[in-house]
């Protein structure tokens, strides 16, 4: 842990990096003698296959950026490096064109680049966009070609905005009415209204009210007189605009038709291929702001009526275990049943999609007749679905491989002509980069996580106390930050336990965080005390590059002598609940932030007393500050929300502590967050806290003590031994299931008296799949036992294990 | 023959057993309480006497409902008893004869 290599990197960073599929380089600066940066050398880099020029990792590392891409010496991007050295400030360069002659051979593609210094020198992390990138530009193309097209068919699109009253034209539609050009193409309704060959008004009037009231299509051929008096015959094509249910505007194409009615077929396909460019046009640009999943079915849903008006659309994603597809459904849902059989539909089972990404072709299915021909097992869930004509299309990422499908259903029997496939191939092709991009987002975020688990992971087998932690990033996404906690149980059973926070975010924030807190971890054992242990800390901090004023709260919990003591360097103070529900900070022994040199020495640890049942909160400055408020307020606001929850089983308590803390004080939370709540075990009048090895022998023991602390309580013989065989069934699933009768592993059990109801939670450190065929069909009669005997059971997962809590409402607690 | 558990008192009745479990029965004792229950219920009418019964949970109930393809067996609970609560809960008493004293 925290051990220092020449690339700067954390072993289990370097191990976590190596599975991002972009390309990460860790590159040190190369001063010329001057001191003046003029180089970047590779010290390492992730086994991400981006190389423009396909060379290996080993054939990079330790070369010179310079030498590795000739066109760079001397460039705009070392220089931009520089200035992250420099400066500090990162470096973002969204598209980076770069073609160059690479061992002989010509390499080009587009790149997205971000540099953060790093060390003496940068971190960078770069993708490769050129697929992207590329259709993008064949789009903005094709656009450009759609206006030289209509200009030589003499064809013209408008827009009404009905609200406004006004009507955009097109250049070509300008000079086919013969306006003088405008700069902006906007005319008042009426003006243009005029120019529509007075016999022709009533029937453009009635098509547009079709238009309005169908929602359809709707196309009239009429005549226009141009402002030099000409009549024009024209074919006018009306698209009503949708928003939110309601028709607010119409849009479509105008063409001259005069001398062009015989090719009257030729036209309808060539105008249906503009609309559905246009069409695409706009549903690849809001693809590109989706943030979600089902934000992309959304807008695929709602390009159909110029995309193929198909009725259902079904995006299907691998999950990461690429066993199963993720369904995400646009426009009407399936019921509840089938979608519930569909919603993560396994590979190996014969279904279209599962052809479909098996095979990598798409699939067209006509009608219901060649759906349940091709597929008869599922006739059934076909025929509940009411899909008739099925397109299923693959969805490849950037480098070729599949990743899901997009199916398009509709509700009546069509004919998938080659222009519709053609359409239908487009849609997928704009698509797939979206899905993929947010494929990437999740990925960096759940290998962010991945490292902050694997550094924040608490392994306590003490019985003296419960302990619970959670860290949560701040909103601004990927960025793991330098918040930490740490619990070690000592050699003579005390607990030490800590929060700590470094300045700055990102990698090399918790490259020092994690050596801070492996340093406070063996510091700890052998210290006589906290202030100790935070004086051996600072010596060390002050030779940690980045650890200058980090924060620290540290205390140590002794369970036997009922005491506690802690002291804080530049951190906000813990807080103590104590069985009576008394909460007050701990306020003593408070110090400036480590490695900053100060002329003094820091005070001796205080001391507070611990009666069994007491609860320590440690946190970071991300819980309590709010920004336009002064901090009191956030101390003023934890204390009263422990105030009120203190004897909560500490889950409850974390839960209640983030939603009134964080989720109702800000909408966006800026800074990280590390929470660690320790509660010793011990019984109260209000509270019962046990910790027992996962041993069936403890379960009796342990019921007996409750159930005398439960005949204190207000409830009937009937009611105290149902709630003890509720309690005592979450006990034996944890001793069998979460702990696999390891005797090493422990078990909590925390039961709550309060005002009006008892709330017991039994948790473990079992590690299993939530879900249907989850932890209890084992033992089916053990969990319909907890549903029958108590008022409201809850069995949740996370990756510190299996949490069941239980709750005995109508209790009456007797003060 | 196993030692009796001492949960387990036990008066022989012809060919009817008639076995009283007195304390708590969980799955720290369901298993010696099945393999002494079984052998002595071997070819006889098996009553399992929950009257004194303080607490029965899920192992308890898989334990009875092993022990009905063994044996030819009949429960006694007490009425509002939490084993007799337990037993209509899943069931059981529905497909294992049971007697309830009233109280």
């Amino acid at each position: 842990m925290g051990v220092r290599m020449d690339d700067g990197l954390d072993d289990r960073f370097r191990l976590a990096l190596d599975s991002i599929l972009d390309l990460v380089v860790v590159e040190r600066a190369v001063r010329d003698p001057s001191g003046r940066i003029v180089d970047f050398e590779i010290v390492w880099m992730n086994n991400a296959p981006v190389d423009v020029a396909g060379r290996s990792r080993e054939a990079m590392i330790g070369r010179r950026i310079s030498e590795l891409y000739p066109v760079l010496a001397g460039g705009e991007l070392i220089a931009g490096y520089r200035d992250v050295v420099e400066s500090g400030e990162p470096l973002v360069v969204p598209v980076m064109p770069y073609s160059d002659v690479i061992d002989g051979r010509e390499v080009s593609g587009f790149y997205a680049v971000q540099a953060t210094r790093f060390e003496d020198g940068v971190l960078v992390a770069s993708r490769d966009i050129t697929a992207w990138e590329t259709s993008r530009i064949d789009l903005e193309v094709a656009l450009r070609e759609l206006e030289a097209a209509q200009r030589l068919a003499r064809l013209g699109t408008w827009r009404v905005d009905l609200t406004a009253g006004k009507v955009e034209l097109s250049a070509e539609l300008q000079r086919m009415f013969g306006l003088p050009a405008l700069a902006s193409g906007v005319v008042e309704t009426t003006a243009l209204g005029a120019m529509i060959h007075a016999e022709d008004r009533a029937a453009v009037g009635r098509a547009n009210g079709r238009a309005i009231n169908t929602r359809r299509s709707v196309v009239l051929d009429h005549r226009i007189v141009r402002g030099d008096g000409e009549v024009v015959d024209v074919r006018t094509y009306t698209e009503p605009v949708v928003s939110e249910g309601n028709v607010v505007g119409l849009w479509g194409t105008m063409q001259d038709i005069s001398e062009a009615i015989a090719s009257r077929d030729a036209l309808d396909i060539e105008h249906l291929r503009r609309l559905a460019a246009e069409a695409l046009a706009g549903l690849a640009s809001s693809l590109s702001s989706a943030t979600s999943r089902q934000d992309i079915v959304d807008a695929v849903f709602a390009s159909a009526p110029h995309l193929g008006n198909y009725d259902r659309v079904v995006l299907a994603l691998f999950e990461s275990d690429r066993q199963t597809l993720l369904q995400f459904y646009g426009g009407a849902r399936p019921s509840g049943e089938i979608a519930a059989r569909h919603l993560v539909s396994p590979l190996d089972a014969d279904t279209p999609l599962a052809r479909v990404v098996q095979d990598e072709v798409p699939l067209f299915l006509a009608d219901r007749d060649a759906q349940t021909a091709s597929f008869p097992s599922l006739r059934a869930d076909m025929n509940a679905a009411g899909m008739e004509s099925v397109a299923i299309l693959p969805l490849h990422r950037a480098a070729r491989t599949i990743f899901g499908a997009l199916t398009l259903a509709w509700e009546t029997p069509r004919d998938v002509d080659p222009m519709t496939r053609a359409t239908l191939h487009d849609i997928a092709a704009v698509v797939a980069p979206a899905a993929e991009r947010l494929e990437l987002r999740d990925l960096e975020r759940s290998v962010a996580q991945a490292l902050q688990m694997g550094l924040l992971a608490l392994d306590l087998r003490s019985t003296s106390a419960v302990v619970r932690a959670r860290y949560r990033p701040s909103d601004s996404g990927l960025e793991i930050g330098g918040d930490w906690y740490d619990a070690v149980e000592l050699s003579d059973g005390r607990l030490a336990v800590a929060v700590g926070d470094v300045v700055g975010s990102g990698l090399p924030a918790a490259t020092t965080m994690g050596q801070l807190r492996a340093a406070l971890g063996i510091t700890a054992m052998q210290s006589k005390d906290a202030a100790e242990a935070i004086n051996i800390l600072n010596d060390y901090a002050s030779r940690v590059p980045g650890a200058q004023c980090a924060t620290v709260s540290f205390a140590i919990v002794d369970t036997e002598h009922r005491a506690i003591s802690y002291a804080s360097a530049g951190h906000p103070p813990p807080l103590l609940a104590t069985p009576d529900g008394t909460v007050t900070y701990l306020e003593g022994a408070r110090s400036w932030p480590l490695a900053i040199d100060v002329p003094r020495d820091r005070p001796a640890a205080a001391n507070a007393e611990l009666p069994p049942g007491s609860l320590v909160l440690l946190y970071t400055d991300g819980l309590i500050e709010r920004r336009a408020e002064p901090i009191d307020n956030g101390f003023a606001r934890l204390k009263r929300v422990v105030g009120e929850h203190w004897n909560m089983p500490l889950r409850r308590l974390k839960q209640a502590i983030f939603a009134e803390l964080v989720d109702a004080t800000t909408s966006l939370a800026t800074d990280d967050i590390a929470l660690l709540a320790v509660r010793t075990a011990g019984i109260s009048p209000f509270l019962f806290v046990e910790i027992l090895h996962a041993d069936p022998a403890e379960a009796a023991p342990c019921r007996h003590r409750l159930r005398s602390w439960l005949e204190n309580m207000d409830m009937s013989d009937e009611q105290r031994d149902g709630f003890l065989v509720a309690i005592g069934e979450a006990v034996a699933n944890a001793i069998d299931h979460g702990s696999k009768r390891d005797r090493s592993q422990i078990i909590k059990v925390e039961v709550a008296a309060r005002r009006d109801d008892l709330v017991a939670s039994v948790s473990d450190s079992g590690r299993w799949q939530p879900g249907i065929d989850g932890y209890f069909t084992g033992r089916g009669r053990g969990h319909l036992l907890m549903q029958a005997l108590t008022d409201d059971v809850e069995i949740d997962t996370d990756h510190q294990g299996t949490i069941v809590t239980l709750r005995h409402a109508n209790h009456k607690r007797s003060v | 023959m196993n030692d009796v558990p001492d949960e387990i008192t036990v008066q022989h009745d012809g060919s009817t057993v008639l076995a009283c479990l007195t304390g708590e029965i969980d799955h720290s004792n369901t298993p010696a309480i099945l393999e002494y229950l079984r052998e002595i219920g071997q070819n006889r009418t098996l009553i399992v006497d929950l009257t004194q019964t303080k607490y029965l949970d899920s192992a308890g109930l898989a334990m009875l409902a092993h022990l009905r393809h063994a044996t030819d067996l009949r429960l006694r609970v007490a009425q509002d008893s939490i084993a007799g609560r337990v037993l209509s809960i899943s069931g059981l008493d529905q497909i294992i004869p049971t007697d309830t004293d009233r109280a």
